[in-house]
């Protein structure tokens, strides 16, 4: 059984106004733009295309929330609205795999916690996007860092649910998912404590077991489709069939083996999420084909004696050996993956090819995730899904995103930071100006 | 019977008995004798052995006299009473039985000192037994000597290590009451007890004790401290008559005037032991952990005597690459370098007892011969075991030796039991056998036999070429091996091979030696009996041996002569990226770098750093370098000065949260600071010199805080920032409510904001009567305060008393602007003023009255929404606050984050624009501010601590990377020495695996002991990573 991929964000909303300069809204919540109305020519930007290279003061066209042109002198419609980006950098949207957001707004607030549904150990029934709150405050902080995309993945134990991709503006799932069932993510049992871990042995059955079941029921549902229904094994079949799919969170170096050996066995389409020690398992990783979504390079390393850097530069080791990788903007909570850029900034300070550290952001991303025919890079006939900075996006001193267009709607880079920030100026400004009249 | 008390001598202990020499009468009893009453003469006489009458003093071929218990001579000439028993021992040795001074014996009926509940909810009070103390971890009013039954099961296990005298108590919690000294043999109470009061013994471990405090190991030293005060003040107290309460556990302590038997679980803590022994004038003996030799020189400085348990950590498991990768270096140094600890204790010339405690899954005389083989004389091993631990319990004068007059407690072993695996035959306490293992002599039918079975002849040959006897039947050229061969006082049974293989089968020997033959019977196959008789063989062959030569018992011999090979490293600290050797301070020239002075400079390029004798000695364009000063190239380099952390928890062992009572201003991080802890070198790859390392927020007052720079490789004494004034936590908000613990938490005060402004009121409130209460002490006539008891000394309220004298400091962890504003309201009504808002994460909210206020604010750089009191949380919170003129920092609460603090600085920059050198002021100049360290470190000024940094690209961009991070002068880290340390280590981790691995012969494991106390053994690497931040409350 294969779920079929669901295209949002194609019908096109009656011209509304729209926020260009959206940091001037004066509204304190953000409002989805309204869908492209007009050709809209980014003009003279430096192009980080990421599939060709860095394309200077290069022009871009798009329409219909769809890039038509790039190059220099190009034929513009009736109606282009021209935007002059000189000196600015034009950059595909930034994708963050392997994030809680939209299901956790404070995660000691239990009330606004939908990550894990911990009531059970197997529970690849559930869907991320059931949950996704569009009205998440942490949103707006994201997405004007550049990401336009996310990935959003449950967190339970073992088989924990179904991600989906979405898009960080929109009014609802209805306009604003790219892809509403995205795979099957399982957590790889620990190994810290040694083979004779018990429970870890025990969760290892566990899996095998629920594979091996979801496999006999789907064989015997063909035959028999009237046999009764199990929603778990149900939602197994995309992955069980390799269409979809199965990321596997494992860090510890036996933890990747046994899950690159338990993926073959059942014919899974696998994906490592976290990947610590994959520098040590490249051979495995290139010949399976398996990509990475690499571990938060700001993480401490795992042991005692581990190279001080050793996370600044896994990444780098990985590109040295072959190995795919995305790389991971937070492992935890929702609120860290705005630091997604720099985290790609802190790999190339300790050796990561710049381009590659792009790339790891885009378009590798968007490959894992099978939306590369969309998104991931500028080309033409992909989605205008970019942004502008005006530097570097992955240095802070230099990132400084000006617009953001997602399906070509204009997005608003306001957020509850800069409305706190405006009201408390305008408290202290009153006391200085109170002060200096004494 | 027999009691000692104790008189502290100056100089060594001394303790003197009660007990008359020459006394050695047997025992008078008042248990009525209901049989017939037993008047056999005890005299014993021991002969033709080699006797160690004390570590030192060997007699061979020598004679002991035992009467009525003790030891009536000894020597070589010594005539033999003619009523006496004798055991002549040729070929072996006697050796005074072992004395353990550490032990739990006879106390197993008790239970646990304080009884496991199922409770429903945390109770922070303390259950009550009599007037005893408030912690439960304090039962020093136990004297355990009431509670004895002496157990033939633990006595034997004790008797088969040589011991015949115990020092027990119940090893439970932090004052663990009075142990007592009793004899390992059988008999009442009455009849073994030694010394009913022997010493008192403690350690930081709460042991059974449920109640919360203390959680952390700050808070058990800061208990130990505090008890020891009040043990002063009780005494004087008591004596002047003053009104106070009755405590049984303070004046147990009072009354006592002997060493205590402090139980440390590493060498750091031993450390800590013995800065409270000096602190308190206390004498302590220390029980060690063999982790000694990692910090020698300071537990050297404290001239100590230590209790040392002879438990050697397991071999790590290497056997699969996964298990390498789970090993850490320091595991593998450690597992080849303890063994050695006794040695170089012995070489260090500290005095040692050794004790069975904590023995692990080893084997006490094994490990006792590990030891000797890895070069600890043989005369200070038998010290260890007898004359040491005698004299420590103050029963010197009776036990530790064979002289005359002391208790006839010995061993007889096959051999030197120290150097050889030497079997103990029987060990004898009080001129009795207590343990017998096996017969002082065994018939030894070794050698080459004729003789005849049913008119064949046959050759018997017996050996112990490998120990055991084994041996062999021959007739001409047929060769059959016996099996089961047995031997005893007389008789020999063993059995072989018989006939052929259709209609052979087995024949059964069973030989007894009467007078100078070997003679018995055989069973044949067919059941028929036959007699044989052994002739021993005309000439025996050259390679026959005899039973092999015990190893002689040598004085001095220092064991292997050959020193140790190590394959391990010993580095400063004892961790990977250690220093085998330290690095010292040097003049340096940093030339051509843009150098960013957080000062009045500003940035300055391709200008020059000088450095001379730890200070910073000129900054500027062109300058001149002294002779002798070394220069590096700075072109495209910038430097600035070390990275300050205002919050860290980094390198703080077990607990940095003392989170049970919402008051712990009496707990010191500085009791805690853990100089073995990755973490520091971690962050001065980052470029972190200096940090302040805090209490967490788990309570409204927290502990003190402790101030250090990061100087890799030296001991935590070293570490720390000479001359800084006193800093505090305080905690405000969700954390100290407990908002976030769970239902058991919902019974401390407070559970309100409102509630924490009156905790804080409350207490301060308590600091100024205490103060008052103290003055008007001191400001009594001399004549009349020699006759009043004077207060108590409270070292919580201390610690308030200086924040309201401001000589010690508030930092705050805080979020939200009401409590904000409540502090400073407090602190002002009360006549200080707030140092530091940690956190502060709603600064921007009250930005201008911090600033009118006074207060410094330290925040994260973006962390927000991760609890509700951080919603409103925004990273322009720098900006703001810097603009309305509050001195403003950014702090890490993380190992992790604490390794980029210039990047955090640098989101100043992004998030609100923030001028650069502001920016990395936030890291620099402006936590030493808060921390009121500016005048020595935060800038590169002429005169201030050459503390810098060597940046590869602009110090705020995310790709700049520390390349050298110095303090004082002395470069820590480099990049370049970091890839040398690196290759060191993996190389040094390879060849220990390896080593292991060669180990590995396929010989059989030795047998675990029933009762492991593996727990006890301390690994040392695991606090080296253990990461903590503010929320962190679990401790051990």
């Amino acid at each position: 059984m294969s779920t079929p991929r669901t295209r949002f964000g194609r019908t096109w909303a009656p011209l509304l106004v729209t926020l260009l300069l959206p940091q001037l809204a004066a509204a304190h919540d953000q409002i989805p733009g309204p869908a492209q109305s007009h050709p809209i020519l980014l003009q003279g930007g430096d192009l980080y295309t990421v599939s060709d290279g860095v394309l200077a003061a290069t022009d871009l066209l798009f329409a219909d929330g769809e890039i038509v042109a790039i190059g220099h002198d190009l034929e513009l419609p009736e109606g282009t609205e021209v935007i002059d980006v000189a000196g600015q950098r034009v950059y595909p949207g930034l994708i963050a795999m392997g994030t809680y957001l939209g299901l956790v707004e404070i995660s000691a607030v239990h009330a606004t916690d939908d990550m894990g549904e911990y009531s059970a150990d197997l529970t690849p029934e559930v869907a991320a996007h059931t949950a996704f709150n569009y009205d998440s405050e942490i949103l707006p902080t994201i997405r004007n860092h550049g990401i336009t995309t996310v990935q959003v993945i449950p967190q339970t134990n073992l088989i924990r649910g179904r991600p989906f991709v979405t898009h960080l503006e929109g009014w609802s799932t209805e306009d604003a998912a790219v892809e509403l069932f995205d795979g099957m993510l399982l957590g790889w049992p620990s190994v810290a404590s040694g083979p004779d871990d018990e429970e870890a042995q025990a969760e290892r059955r566990t899996l095998r077991t629920a594979f091996a079941d979801a496999q006999a029921y789907l064989a015997a549902k063909r035959t028999d489709p009237d046999l009764p229904t199990d929603q778990r094994w149900e939602a197994m079949a995309p992955v069980l069939a390799g269409e979809q799919n199965t990321y596997i969170m494992a860090n510890d170096y036996r933890q990747i083996v046994e899950a690159v050996a338990f993926a073959r066995e059942f014919g899974l389409r696998m994906v490592l999420f976290g990947g610590r020690d994959a520098h040590l398992a490249t051979d495995l990783l290139t010949a399976e084909e398996i990509p990475v979504l690499l571990m938060t390079p700001q993480s401490l390393p795992a042991r005692q004696d581990d190279d001080y850097d050793l996370a600044y530069k896994t990444a780098a080791l990985l590109d040295e050996a072959g190995v795919r990788f995305a790389i991971w903007g937070s492992p935890r909570g929702a609120t860290a993956h705005r630091n997604l850029p720099f985290q790609a900034g802190h790999a190339v300070g300790f050796g990561l090819d710049p381009e590659v550290a792009l790339r790891a952001i885009t378009l590798t991303p968007a490959e894992i995730l099978g939306i590369e025919d969309r998104q991931g890079s500028l080309e033409v006939g992909k989605r205008a899904t970019l942004f502008v900075s005006g530097g570097d996006v992955m240095d802070y001193s230099t990132q400084d995103v000006t617009q953001v267009f997602i399906d070509g709607r204009a997005v608003d880079l306001d957020d509850r930071h800069r409305e706190f920030e405006r009201k408390y100026r305008t408290k202290l400004q009153r006391r200085q100006e109170a002060t200096e009249k004494k | 019977m027999f009691q000692s008390t104790y008189h502290r001598l100056i100089g060594p202990l001394v303790f003197t008995s009660l007990v008359v020499a020459g006394a050695a009468t047997a025992q008078v009893t008042t248990t009525p004798d209901l049989a017939i009453r037993d008047k056999t003469p005890h005299i014993t006489v021991f002969s033709d052995a080699t006797i160690v009458v004390a570590p030192g003093q060997i007699i061979e071929g020598g004679t002991l006299v035992v009467r009525d218990g003790r030891v009536a001579a000894v020597g070589t000439d010594v005539a033999i009473p003619s009523d006496a028993v004798v055991h002549r021992l040729e070929g072996r040795t006697i050796f005074p039985a072992f004395v353990e001074p550490y032990a739990e014996y006879g106390l197993g009926a008790v239970g646990p000192v304080n009884a496991t509940e199922d409770r429903d909810t945390v109770v922070y009070e303390g259950r009550r037994m009599g007037p005893d103390a408030w912690n439960e971890a304090i039962h020093s009013e136990r004297r355990w000597v009431d509670a004895f039954q002496p157990d033939a099961g633990e006595a034997e296990a004790l008797l088969q290590r040589g011991v015949a005298v115990v020092h027990s108590s119940k090893l439970d919690g932090i004052f663990r009451g009075r142990g007592f000294v009793a004899l390992t043999a059988d008999g009442l109470a009455n009849e073994v007890v030694l010394a009913s009061d022997g010493l008192h013994s403690a350690s930081f471990h709460k042991g059974s004790s449920q109640q919360p405090y203390p959680s952390s190991l700050m808070g058990s030293i800061a208990l130990v401290r505090q008890t020891l005060l009040d043990v002063s003040w009780y005494r004087e107290a008591s004596r002047l008559g003053a009104e106070i309460e009755t405590n049984s556990s303070l004046a147990a302590l009072a009354d006592y005037r002997g060493p205590i038997l402090f139980d440390t679980r590493d060498e750091l803590s031993l450390l800590r032991a013995g800065r409270i022994a000096n602190e308190m004038k206390v004498p302590f003996v220390y029980v060690g952990s063999n982790q000694e030799y990692l910090h020698l020189e300071p537990i050297k400085a404290l001239d100590p005597t230590l209790v040392l348990p002879l438990g050697f950590p397991d071999q790590p498991d290497v056997g699969t690459l996964g298990a390498t990768l789970d090993v850490s270096l320091p595991e593998l140094r450690h597992w080849e370098r303890a063994p050695s600890n006794p040695a170089t204790l012995e070489d260090a010339g500290i005095t040692f007892a050794f004790t069975g405690e904590k023995l692990g899954d080893g084997d006490f005389l094994t490990n006792l011969r590990t030891a000797v083989e890895r070069g600890l004389s043989e005369s200070t091993a038998l010290a260890a075991l007898t004359t040491v631990p005698a004299r420590l319990l103050g029963v010197a004068d009776q036990v530790g030796t064979l002289e005359v007059g002391r208790l006839a407690n010995l061993i007889v072993a096959e051999g030197n039991l120290l150097a050889a695996d030497e079997k103990i035959l029987q060990v004898w306490v009080r001129g009795e056998a207590a343990l017998v293992n096996a017969p002082f002599q065994t018939f030894d039918p070794t050698g080459t036999f004729d003789l005849t079975i049913g008119g064949s002849n046959y050759q018997l040959n017996l050996n112990r070429a490998s120990g055991s006897l084994e041996g062999s039947l021959s007739q001409g050229d047929t060769k059959q091996i016996l099996t089961g061969v047995t031997v005893d006082e007389s008789e020999l049974r063993f059995r072989a091979p018989w006939g052929t293989a259709e209609e052979g089968g087995v024949a059964l020997f069973d030989l007894v030696q009467v007078g100078e033959t070997t003679r018995g019977t055989v069973v044949l196959p067919d059941g028929s009996p036959h007699a044989v008789t052994l002739i021993p063989t005309a000439v025996e062959p050259a390679e026959e041996s005899e039973d092999l030569p015990a190893e002689e018992y040598v004085d001095g011999d220092t064991g292997d002569e050959t020193a140790t090979e190590f394959v391990s490293r010993m580095t400063h600290p004892p961790l990977a990226f250690g220093f085998e050797t330290l690095p010292t301070q040097e003049s340096v020239l940093v030339r051509g770098a843009t150098i960013w002075t957080s000062d009045e400079a500003g940035v300055l390029e391709g200008a020059d750093l000088l450095v001379e004798n730890g200070k910073i000695s000129a900054v500027g364009v062109g300058l001149e370098a002294p002779d002798g000063v070394r220069t590096i190239d700075g072109s495209g380099k910038h430097v600035t000065a070390g990275i300050i952390d205002e919050h860290s928890h980094i390198a703080i062992s077990r607990g940095v949260n003392e989170g049970t009572h919402n008051v712990t201003s009496e707990v010191r991080i500085a009791d805690v600071v853990n100089s073995d802890h990755v973490g520091i070198y971690r962050a001065l790859g980052g470029g972190v010199t200096t940090i302040q390392q805090l209490h967490g927020s788990a309570n409204p007052i927290g502990g003190q805080a402790s101030i250090i720079k990061l100087r890799w490789g030296l001991p935590p004494e070293q570490l720390k920032f000479a001359g800084v004034p006193g800093s505090i936590k305080f905690a405000l908000g969700e954390n100290v409510k407990q908002s976030n613990w769970g239902p058991d938490y919902r019974v401390r005060y407070p559970q309100t904001r409102m509630g924490v402004e009156s905790i804080m009121r409350d207490a301060f409130v308590a600091a100024q009567e205490y103060a008052a209460e103290h003055a008007a002490y001191a400001a009594l006539a001399p004549r009349l305060r020699s006759r009043t008891a004077p207060p108590r000394r409270d070292l919580q309220l201390e610690a308030l008393v200086e924040i309201l004298e401001s000589t010690r400091f508030i930092h705050c962890h805080s979020y939200v602007q009401s409590e904000i504003l409540m502090l400073m309201r407090l602190a002002e009504e009360l006549g200080f003023r707030v140092q530091t808002f940690t956190h502060i994460l709603e600064g921007y909210k009250v930005a201008d009255e911090m600033a009118r206020h006074g207060a410094g604010g330290s925040t994260f750089s973006d962390w927000w929404a991760y609890k509700f009191e951080v919603f409103d949380a925004i990273p322009q919170n720098t900006c703001l606050m810097h603009d309305a003129g509050v001195v403003t920092s950014v702090n890490s609460d993380s190992g992790s984050l604490m390794r980029y603090l210039n990047q955090e600085a640098a989101k100043s920059v992004h998030y609100c624009g923030m001028e650069e050198t502001d920016a990395l002021n936030l890291v620099t100049i402006n936590p030493a501010r808060q921390l009121k360290i500016d005048d020595r470190v935060g800038s590169l000024r002429p005169g201030k601590d050459a503390d810098f940094v060597i940046w590869d690209a602009h110090p705020l961009s995310v790709y700049a990377k520390a390349e050298q991070t110095w303090i004082d002068g002395t470069l820590y880290f480099s990049r370049e020495r970091d890839a040398e340390l690196v290759a060191r280590d993996r190389a040094e981790k390879a060849a220990l695996i390896q080593k292991i691995l060669a180990d590995e012969a396929p010989t059989e494991e030795a047998e675990a002991t029933e009762d492991s106390e593996d727990d006890l053994i301390d690994d040392p690497a695991p606090e080296a990573t253990q990461e903590w931040n503010c929320h962190s409350t679990e401790a051990h």
